[in-house]
């Protein structure tokens, strides 16, 4: 089970609030490859995997994901705080705005609402870490985008350091198909996972 | 050390109901802030808890990430995850 700690794991202090960015961060909360994806992507596969190792990694990768959408929803509510309305009817953000007001909203930039299509649990360790890979890397270009879209500081620190886990988790889930094919037959080269036709 | 055995299984069964109780004393107390009661109660809980943490962890691994007591082997991920049976 899970217990709530009162705090971000990295401090988000935006001091200038911007309609336009929120409209674009807003991805990596509800986004296709945005934290609430990753979370539910991670802790659901959790279940199926055959190794306890596989399981600490998705386990706590998976909870760190969930302290990313606190973090990401915490910048969202700096972004949009005391926004005026003229600051918001000639930006991307009035579209949100009409819908949400300055709630938050798992959403992509796009306006699609979150939707568990965006990730897969196939219920085979190959095939899961496969996609686990490419979702780290898909999230860390999103962050690069907004990246090259957001100039301020205050906005920029804490979504660098949510770029950087990106490549983080990554090499953890590096290790984690390693550990999979390490312990399958070195004869299985095409490293598919034959647990169901033993 | 890691098997549930009959004295694991109520050591957890203990630990559960202590946190279920606290679990909900603190609804009630985010609601009922000034329930001096509500309060007590939840103090002589968070005890009962601490022990029964420390006692589970010493035998059966750690409950969350901080809860790795051994200096010379990693057993977070290793020991049973809760849905094995
Ligand atoms: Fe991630």
């Amino acid at each position: 089970m899970w217990i709530y700690e009162k705090k971000l794991q990295f401090p988000v202090k935006i001091k200038n609030p911007d309609a336009r960015a929120a409209s674009i961060i807003v991805s990596q909360l509800g986004g296709p490859d945005g934290e609430l994806a990753a979370s539910m992507r991670y802790l659901n596969q959790r279940f199926s995997m055959p190794d306890r190792k596989i399981v600490g990694i998705l386990t706590d990768v998976g909870t760190e994901e969930l302290a990313h959408l606190e973090m990401v929803g915490s910048i969202l509510t700096q972004l949009t705080k005391n926004l005026p309305v003229s600051e918001i009817e000639n930006s991307p953000f009035a579209q949100y705005f009409v819908d949400h007001t300055a709630g938050v909203y798992p959403a992509s930039a796009a306006g699609v609402p979150a939707d568990m299509k965006y990730i897969g649990v196939k219920g085979d360790v190959i095939a899961d870490l496969n996609e686990d890979l490419a979702a780290e890397q898909k999230a860390r270009v999103t962050y690069d985008n907004i990246l090259r879209l957001v100039d301020d500081p205050d906005i920029r620190e804490p979504i660098k350091f949510l770029r950087e886990r990106e490549l983080v988790h990554y090499q953890r889930f590096s290790d984690a198909l390693r550990l999979a094919q390490d312990s399958m037959n070195s004869k299985n080269f095409y490293a598919t996972n034959p647990s169901f036709d033993k | 050390m890691m098997n549930m055995n009959c004295n694991g299984n109520s050591l957890l069964k203990r630990l559960q109901e202590v946190e279920f109780a606290l679990y909900e004393l603190t609804l009630y107390l985010d609601a009922y802030p000034e329930s001096k009661d509500a309060l007590m109660h939840y103090h002589s809980l968070l005890d009962a808890r601490r022990a029964l943490v420390a006692e589970y962890q010493a035998k059966h691994g750690p409950l969350t990430m901080y809860g790795n007591e051994s200096t010379t082997s990693w057993d977070w991920a290793s020991t049973p995850w809760p849905w094995e049976n």
